[in-house]
């Protein structure tokens, strides 16, 4: 189990606006935790940081007790986080089976199967899937990876109920049964409702509103 | 997946942007090709010349100090309204026979071939050819033959090169020097035309309209008319028509004979110490091409008159003679220059372009922990992908596209500096109307083909494409690498 732990986090941007300003908290395996707050509240910075896209101003976020900056963050991004985002980013020239394949040797088909897709589906471009579909292909290639953290923003930000739906209990499935920590970014209810434990930022600081 | 797999699939499934990149890297390719083939033609015929040239030295005569020599004695003569001729310095316009005999003596020294001067003569007994007038070219002296004096002639460069061949008989060799009768090489022309055949005797009287006004100025007497005769040695048929330019006179006039024949000739005239034999040229042939320096050096070492002469061996020929090409050389240089250069603004261009569309791309890449170097890699091995595609079809369609884009006209200029080339070896003007000249016609064929590839230019110009691709995608990238995965993520947002 990876624990993912945030002390005294602050970031400030390049024009002096300080916009985390001293977050705590600790990210368990096998529970899925939503983030939410209003637009501009620094969610997404929240989400580069714990992604290892950027660095914090002073503060640190530790993975199983690491401090990420020595484990290097090109090496954490490689093995101990996953990203999904809200625009799938699928790479387009690829099928949906080689977008899983970019960084594992295994075979992508059964956990495309275990998403929801087909083989027949899993040999087409990514253009020629739904925005679901897509989506699906995007937690495959996040779980077929070696990462125990999931990161994902606004996953279902694009998408219908119904397929938006499919996607949380993927995201439940991958918590609960396979023991990722997921960490998710949203302004959906229904996926915040759906969360083990829910942060608000507010204010450039990180509360728990609820606990499931 | 690896990147040379994820190369493959975007060049593969992205054929628009694939082939837009082929076409202009064909186009580049081709340009490169051409300046390296041209360059490359070049060194061919350069080495050719060389080989045609060979391993001689020319003993020529240094008009200047000649005519230094010769200006205290010379008198200047009326030869016909306008025009003068200067009288007396005669014997300081030529080569010493002596110093000519210590030089073939040289160690390394294999033959000798050696010229003098040709006297016009009109023929008693036979008419001469009339082969270059009815062509219309213009023979100042109509109906007259020249004797030129001649000692051996393998080395000489009307026999060399393929002008003249001895059909039946011999050449004049070294023991006609003296003989009693006249031995005389005439052309198949004029022995078809009079129906002579070896052992057959001819007559002619020396027509020297010059020395009549020199007589005439110093009232001189001569046995009138000076004739001469002599018996026919040996035939040549002339190979390629052609007017030599000492004597303006075409070769199927040309009557080669015993080297010190204008003895005999100036013997009949008083004052005869005025008139000596004129050695005009000598060429002593090596033995063994690799000795050349050290033998150039022996040559040199020689007590002779060298103030008087000008020792041409086959290295100065050989860059008189490509002089005009090192020209066409460096317009060759030039040209890779500026499509190296050029290219490289392209592909920069196009690199930033193709780079900035895919960013989305980077940004996912780098998100999923993709090192920044593989991905410049990913990028520069599709690029490389499909230069060897524009280049192997540049190499296939080379002659066409050559063709296309008007390189005839540099294989055109080529031909036409091999054409000089002829000039400057004094065999001949070479008339528009006709190809022929000294070099061969296989010389001809090499000088005409548009590029010359090899091996060699083929790997330089694949080099010089994939070096010049690699550092334009590099330079594209340098703005995207250096941004922070952060900013990438926030484009991809």
């Amino acid at each position: 189990m990876e624990n993912l732990k945030l002390e005294d986090l602050k970031y400030e941007y390049s024009n002096g606006q300080q916009v985390l300003k001293g977050i705590h908290a600790d990210f368990e395996s096998g529970k899925v935790y939503a983030i939410v707050g209003p637009s501009g509240c620094g969610k997404t910075t929240l989400l580069s940081l714990l992604g290892g896209l950027d660095e914090p101003t002073s503060g640190s976020i530790k993975v199983a007790g690491e401090n990420i900056n020595k484990l290097g963050l090109l090496n954490y991004r490689k093995n101990k986080v996953a990203f999904i985002f809200q625009s799938f980013n699928l790479i387009d020239y690829l099928t949906a089976a080689e977008n899983v394949s970019l960084l594992t040797t295994e075979s992508p088909y059964p956990m495309l199967e275990k998403v929801g897709l087909t083989k027949e589906q899993a040999k087409r471009s990514t253009l020629q899937l739904s925005g679901g579909q897509q989506q699906r292909v995007a937690i495959a290639r996040a779980l077929m990876s070696k990462a125990n953290i999931l990161l994902a923003d606004e996953p279902t930000g694009n998408l219908d109920e119904e397929t938006a739906m499919g996607i949380i209990e993927l995201l439940k499935e991958a918590a609960h049964k396979m023991n990722k920590c997921v960490i998710v970014v949203t302004h959906s209810h229904e996926l915040a409702r759906n969360a083990d434990i829910v942060y608000q930022l507010k204010g450039g600081l990180l509360q728990i509103t609820q606990i499931t | 997946m690896s990147l040379f797999k994820r190369g493959l699939n975007s060049v593969i499934r992205k054929p628009i942007k694939s082939v837009l990149l082929v076409t202009i890297l064909y186009f580049i390719s081709v340009l490169l090709l051409m300046a390296v083939g041209i360059s490359q033609q070049q060194t061919v015929v350069q080495q050719e010349i060389k080989n045609q040239v060979g391993g001689s030295f020319r003993l020529e005569l240094n008009g200047e100090e000649a005519f230094k020599r010769a200006e205290p004695y010379t008198e200047l003569v009326e030869i016909f309204e306008g025009g003068e001729m200067g009288v007396g310095g005669e014997r300081f316009y030529t080569l010493d026979r002596e110093d000519i005999e210590k030089l073939s003596n040289v160690e390394g020294i294999a033959d000798i071939n050696i010229l003098s001067q040709a006297l016009a003569f009109s023929p008693i007994n036979f008419e001469n050819d009339q082969t270059q007038a009815s062509r219309g070219r213009h023979n100042p002296i109509d109906d007259d033959v020249w004797l030129t004096g001649l000692l051996n002639a393998e080395l000489l460069d009307e026999v060399s090169h393929g002008f003249i061949e001895l059909k039946e008989g011999r050449w004049i060799e070294e023991s006609d020097e003296g003989a009693e009768i006249l031995p005389l090489v005439i052309s198949e022309a004029i022995a078809k035309k009079n129906d002579l055949s070896l052992g057959d005797s001819l007559e002619f009287e020396w027509q020297d309209h010059e020395l009549d006004a020199v007589l005439e100025h110093f009232d001189w007497e001569r046995e009138e008319p000076i004739k001469m005769s002599g018996t026919i040695v040996g035939i040549f048929s002339v190979q390629r028509p052609m007017e030599v330019i000492l004597n303006l006179m075409s070769l199927e006039n040309t009557i080669f004979t015993s080297l010190n024949f204008s003895d005999d000739v100036f013997a009949q005239v008083q004052e005869e110490d005025r008139f000596h034999t004129r050695y005009n040229l000598a060429i002593f042939d090596v033995v063994e091409a690799a000795d050349y320096d050290q033998i150039r050096e022996n040559i040199l070492n020689v007590d002779a008159d060298w103030a008087l002469y000008n020792l041409v061996d086959s290295d100065e020929m050989l860059s008189r003679l490509s002089s005009d090409l090192e020209g066409l050389h460096q317009v060759s240089t030039l040209m890779f220059s500026v499509v190296m250069v050029a290219g490289f603004g392209m592909l920069w261009l196009i690199f930033i372009l193709w780079v900035r569309n895919r960013n989305h791309e980077i940004a996912i890449l780098l998100a999923i922990g993709i090192e920044k170097t593989k991905i410049v890699s990913q990028f520069i091995f599709e690029a490389l992908l499909v230069a060897v595609v524009a280049f192997s079809l540049a190499v296939i369609t080379m002659p066409v596209a050559s063709q296309w884009m008007d390189v005839k006209a540099l294989s055109t200029q080529l031909q036409s500096q091999v054409g000089e080339l002829d000039l400057v070896l004094e065999m001949g003007a070479v008339s528009s109307d006709t190809t022929d000249s000294v070099m061969t016609d296989d010389f001809y064929d090499l000088a005409s083909s548009t590029v010359t590839m090899t091996a060699q230019s083929l790997l330089v110009v694949m080099l010089s494409l994939l070096g010049l691709i690699s550092v334009s995608i590099m330079v594209a990238m340098i703005p995207v690498m250096k941004m922070k995965p952060r900013e990438i993520f926030s484009k991809m947002n």
